[in-house]
């Protein structure tokens, strides 16, 4: 099981990752439902709080804030690199007592299905970081029962996103493996938001600063 | 609109005030001195639906138990916790420290959370010898009146057994006699404070109504005759601003109704346990007197721990609204009581429809926050002088 | 989102989605079956009242003293206990709502000094939560805030019909069958009011999917009385949860069936999540504004509640179906003396310190812990001798003023604190001494 020897450590790898959330802001508005909410942080061993806050646009990340959001999730280092990287799925983190939730329950459910999405993208992250050793091998467990789509149009999107998944996933293994899967999902919550009549955003600012 | 003066309410003067004086005397004496001289050993019970001629028939002396003889509850406190009834914690802790060391036993009713635990902690820790139990429905239903009747013959039993005594069908036909008696005074008392030209006050009438829960019937017939007889000639009461019904739950300090007429109100009826209401209705004396006793006693203007009876509550206080000819209603309950705080909820609701202007005071039982209740009496006043106007 | 293809009221909304993405999510846990198991059977006990409340079936409200066998065997009617919808936002929905119902509730005018569970459900009926019922239904137990809400939702609800159960404090027979038959008169009651005929045979159904129920959950408790116990603490409570709404359904039933084989697999393949080091009696209500506290308990503290007066069922459940009488009196009997604080409050002080002894022993605790909600005068009223009963007995009790519904009264830090300074300065301390005796 990986473990970060430093506080530098998670902050390059699970800080990084999450202050290149921003770029993908519609994307994540659309999974936790539009909801504006401020979901903390708070992972030990070592010591590395953030907040996601959700009631800006775009999303802003920030790195030791003192506020207290109105979810939590707490763990350690480690097991929100697995949670991430799918390895723990968060029922399980939650009742084998490695994560802990605080909140608003309804507004937690919210928040929770970025954890079933995630996973397809921090793998590439990672390898963009050149810290692809941080990758766990082995199965993927499920990580949500069985959800029931609502309506026909909800089925045909899913297996089209599927396929053109799997599309990227052939290119990046057999000709293009510095592929910027990230680039790829902010191009498309550019375009969801543009369809939505938004304006498109500019891109944003280097990882590695607190962003506003 | 320039607020009226505020003269307290004139006393009735001379015999009448001599007489209320005594009754006065009387209720605030932990130990009645009837009880002394009669030789009955005392008997304290704790609710209007305890019929107390169970216990004249059995030659006891019923003593409805109140908490006024001590200001500190801390033993009371101490068993029930802060967050319970200040009544329940007061004539716990009366008990505890020995207030009530005359008593030969006390009878419960499950008529609250409150004065279950009290009764909880009283057999636990008392020195008591006899402990009573009467459970009372909570509705009116055909088959709840045969469960209360043979909760009445159970207690009638636990007695004679305890105090070796015969309750003889004799004892309590006479025993009703009595008691009717008492109701009938009280009735009479009742007209001299609601009358056109009332000559008793609110707070008078609830003397005589707690004395009738501490002395013997004779005793109070007796006293109430003479009352009535010199309040009949004295002058009305004069400084009334305005009438008003008072409603709620346990109330056994004139004290603190006299603080509520003190700025001009005049409490022409009442609907409290220790007031008219627990006195309940006249007994029938025809047929067997348990079931006489029974039909009087839970049919009585229900109380609040009667689930389903708010509407028969409802129109009782419309009703007392009325022939009183009150302007206002003050609603009065004592802190952390549920039953009778929900009451307001209720009331309010059917104010929605039928607009009754109405003063909710909250309160600890044995003090009396004279400055607070004055000023929110004031206002409420100005109010109904100003709706009046 | 609409529920069942309709738009309905945001509250049961919010509920509706929050249930099922919860479902989702800890339909992931292979081994927390027990979890998904209550949370699935909420989600279609909440359809079938959905689908009920469409096809216009009559509603009957009751409050939570009473559980609803008869309902079921009436078939055709939709009942709601009127907490229904504050326990499914506090645990299931958005916590902001339950306090919104309170206060709304408080603003009509219902005292605050009545119990949340109850000012909630007033402030949900007030918002027009509920289809208008055809009846009512209250019952006395097991306190004086259900006299009181009874006859609040009556006065709200147009003064629909109500039939009152009324339930003496005593522990006897007599007590049981002057309740049976006070069931008996609600049946016609019910009829007359819901247009639906009862039938016997299906009652008898129902209560014999109530006898199962009983089974499921008294090897439940078995299995939780070992030691450590691993299912989590958060579920402790649901025994409450399947009287007042579930019971003689087969969602109930099969909720208590995966509730025990949730922790029977637990106790046998012996897996360990985090290191138990203190076990304590919930001897009051429980943590419902935020029941992922119990993780933290369980996580941060090692303290972990096996049982609690929610979760307890007395041997007194089972009920004899063979004539009309039995079924009666097996139903009363277990309402009064099994469905949790009924039991214990309805009478004198004696039901709720023995409950705790007992269950003290066989669950092999090590304290207890009162969670004193503030409106249970009943439980406050007692704590004298509750504390002299621990004293004696030598059980280290923590008591502490809270409101399962409201965490105004006692914040998630506050009560983080009190649990911390119990365990870590009074139980673990003393643990040590007898250890090293």
């Amino acid at each position: 099981m990986t473990r970060f020897n430093s506080v530098a450590e998670a902050d390059q790898v699970i800080g990084g990752f999450l202050r290149e959330l921003p770029r993908l802001d519609p994307l994540i508005r659309e999974i936790v439902q539009h909801n504006p909410l401020v979901m903390k942080l708070e992972l030990s061993d070592p010591p590395l709080d953030a907040e996601l806050d959700l009631t800006c646009t775009p999303l802003a990340v920030r790195m030791d804030s003192s506020a207290s959001g109105a979810v939590g999730l707490a763990g350690s280092c480690s097991d929100f690199h697995r949670v991430l990287l799918g390895q723990l799925p968060v029922a399980v983190g939650i009742n084998r007592k490695k994560l802990l939730v605080r909140g608003s329950t309804a507004k937690m459910m919210k928040v929770v299905s970025l954890f079933y999405v995630v996973p397809y993208i921090y793998p590439s992250y990672l390898e963009s970081i050149g810290r692809a050793d941080l990758l766990e091998p082995g199965e993927r467990p499920p990580l949500h029962g069985e959800r029931p789509l609502e309506g026909t149009m909800n089925k045909i999107i899913s297996a089209l996103a599927y396929l053109a998944g799997y599309g990227l996933g052939l290119l990046k293994r057999n000709l293009t493996p510095r592929l910027d899967i990230l680039a790829a999902l902010e191009a498309m919550g550019q375009g969801l938001s543009r369809a939505a009549g938004q304006p498109k955003s500019e891109p944003a600012a280097a990882s590695g600063a607190e962003i506003k | 609109m320039s607020p009226a003066p505020v003269p307290d309410q004139t006393p009735p003067k001379g015999l009448a005030r001599e007489l209320l004086a005594e009754l006065g005397a009387a209720i605030e004496a932990p130990k009645p001195e009837g009880a002394i001289r009669s030789g009955r050993p005392v008997v304290g019970y704790f609710c209007s639906y305890l019929p107390a001629e169970l216990l004249l028939a059995a030659g006891l002396y019923p003593l409805r138990l109140r908490g006024l003889s001590v200001e500190d509850s801390s033993s009371g406190d101490a068993y029930l916790s802060h967050l319970t009834c200040s009544f329940a914690r007061h004539v716990t802790a009366a008990v505890l420290d020995g207030v009530y060391d005359f008593l030969a036993g006390q009878i419960a009713v499950n008529c609250c959370d409150h004065l279950r635990r009290a009764n909880d902690v009283l057999v636990a820790k008392s020195r008591l010898a006899y402990h009573g139990y009467l459970s009372v429905p909570r509705g009116f239903r055909a088959d709840l009146f045969s469960w209360y009747l043979e909760e009445l013959a159970r207690l009638q039993d636990s007695l004679e057994d305890h105090f070796q005594v015969k309750i003889t069908e004799a004892a309590l036909q006479a025993a009703i006699s009595q008691t009717n008696q008492v109701r009938g005074r009280m009735q009479k008392l009742d007209e001299l404070c609601r009358g056109e030209q009332p000559k008793l006050s609110g707070a008078d009438l609830l003397t005589a109504a707690v004395a009738a829960r501490v002395l013997l019937p004779a005793e109070f017939v007796e006293k109430a005759d003479a009352l009535i007889a010199a309040a009949e000639k004295a002058e009305p009461l004069s400084g009334i601003r305005s009438r008003v019904i008072l409603m709620g739950g346990e109330l056994d300090d004139p004290g603190y109704v006299r603080t509520l007429e003190s700025q001009g109100a005049h409490v022409a009826g009442d609907l409290l346990c220790f007031g008219r209401r627990g006195l309940g209705l006249p007994v029938d004396p025809s047929g067997p007197a348990l079931a006489a006793l029974a039909r009087a006693y839970l049919y009585q203007v229900p109380c609040a721990r009667m689930m389903g009876e708010f509407p028969r509550r409802y129109q009782a206080m419309v009703k007392l609204f009325q022939e009183c000819g009150a302007k206002g209603i003050i609603f009065t309950r004592i802190k952390f009581c549920q039953i009778w705080a929900n009451e307001v909820h209720n009331l309010r609701h059917r104010f929605e429809s039928n607009p009754l202007p109405m003063l909710v005071l909250e309160r600890e039982y044995g003090t009396i926050s004279t400055g607070q209740i004055k000023t929110r009496v004031q206002a409420f006043l100005e109010r109904l002088e100003r709706a009046e106007g | 989102m609409t529920v069942l293809g309709r738009s309905r009221p945001r509250e049961w909304e919010t509920i509706w989605n929050t249930l099922t993405e919860m479902e989702c999510l800890f339909s992931a846990d292979p081994e927390g079956t027990g979890l998904s198991s209550a949370l699935s059977n909420a989600l279609h006990l909440l359809r079938a009242q959905f689908t009920r409340a469409d096809a216009g079936q009559p509603a009957v409200w009751y409050n939570l003293g009473f559980n609803p066998e008869l309902l079921w065997a009436l078939g055709g009617v939709n009942p709601f206990c009127v907490s229904e919808a504050a326990a499914l936002s506090s645990i299931g929905g958005d916590q902001a709502d339950t306090e919104a119902f309170i206060d709304l509730a408080e603003a009509h005018g219902y005292s605050s000094d009545c119990c949340s569970a109850d000012k909630a459900g007033i402030g949900a009926l007030l918002k027009g939560l509920y289809p208008d019922p055809a009846c009512l239904v209250g019952i006395s137990t097991p306190c004086d805030s259900q006299v009181a809400v009874v006859q609040a939702m009556a006065e709200q609800r147009n003064r629909a019909p109500l039939f009152v159960i009324d339930v003496p404090p005593y522990d006897d027979e007599r007590t049981f069958r002057h309740v049976a038959a006070q069931l008996r008169q609600l049946i016609p009651f019910l009829e007359q009011h819901t247009g639906c005929k009862m039938e016997w045979d299906k009652l008898r159904q129902v209560c014999e999917t109530t006898n199962r129920t009983s089974e499921y959950l008294w090897q439940w408790m078995e299995w939780r009385s070992a030691v450590p116990t691993m299912q989590p603490s958060k579920l402790a409570a649901f025994t409450m949860v399947l009287m007042i709404t579930f019971s003689g359904s087969s969602w109930g039933m099969e909720m208590a069936r995966a509730l025990a084989e949730d922790a029977r697999r637990k106790v046998e393949s012996g897996v360990r999540y985090f290191e138990e080091k203190v076990r304590a009696i919930w001897y009051q209500d429980p943590v419902w504004w935020d029941i992922q506290i119990y993780d933290w308990m369980e996580g941060e503290l090692g303290l972990v509640v096996p049982i609690d007066i929610f979760g307890y069922y007395a041997s007194e459940g089972w009920i004899d179906t063979s004539d009309e009488e039995s079924l009666l009196y097996g139903l009363a009997r277990r309402m009064v003396n099994c469905h949790p604080m009924s039991r214990q409050f309805r009478g004198t002080m004696k039901h709720y310190i023995e409950d705790f002894l007992v269950l003290h022993r066989q669950f092999h605790a090590d304290c207890g812990i009162m969670a004193g909600h503030i409106a249970c005068k009943h439980s406050w009223g007692g704590i004298g001798l509750f504390k002299e009963a621990c004293k004696k007995a030598d059980i280290p009790l923590l008591v502490f003023e809270f409101d399962m519904f409201d965490p105004r009264i006692l914040t998630p830090k506050e009560l983080q604190f009190e649990l911390k300074r119990f365990v870590q300065d009074i139980v673990l301390p003393r643990k040590e001494r007898a250890a090293r005796r």
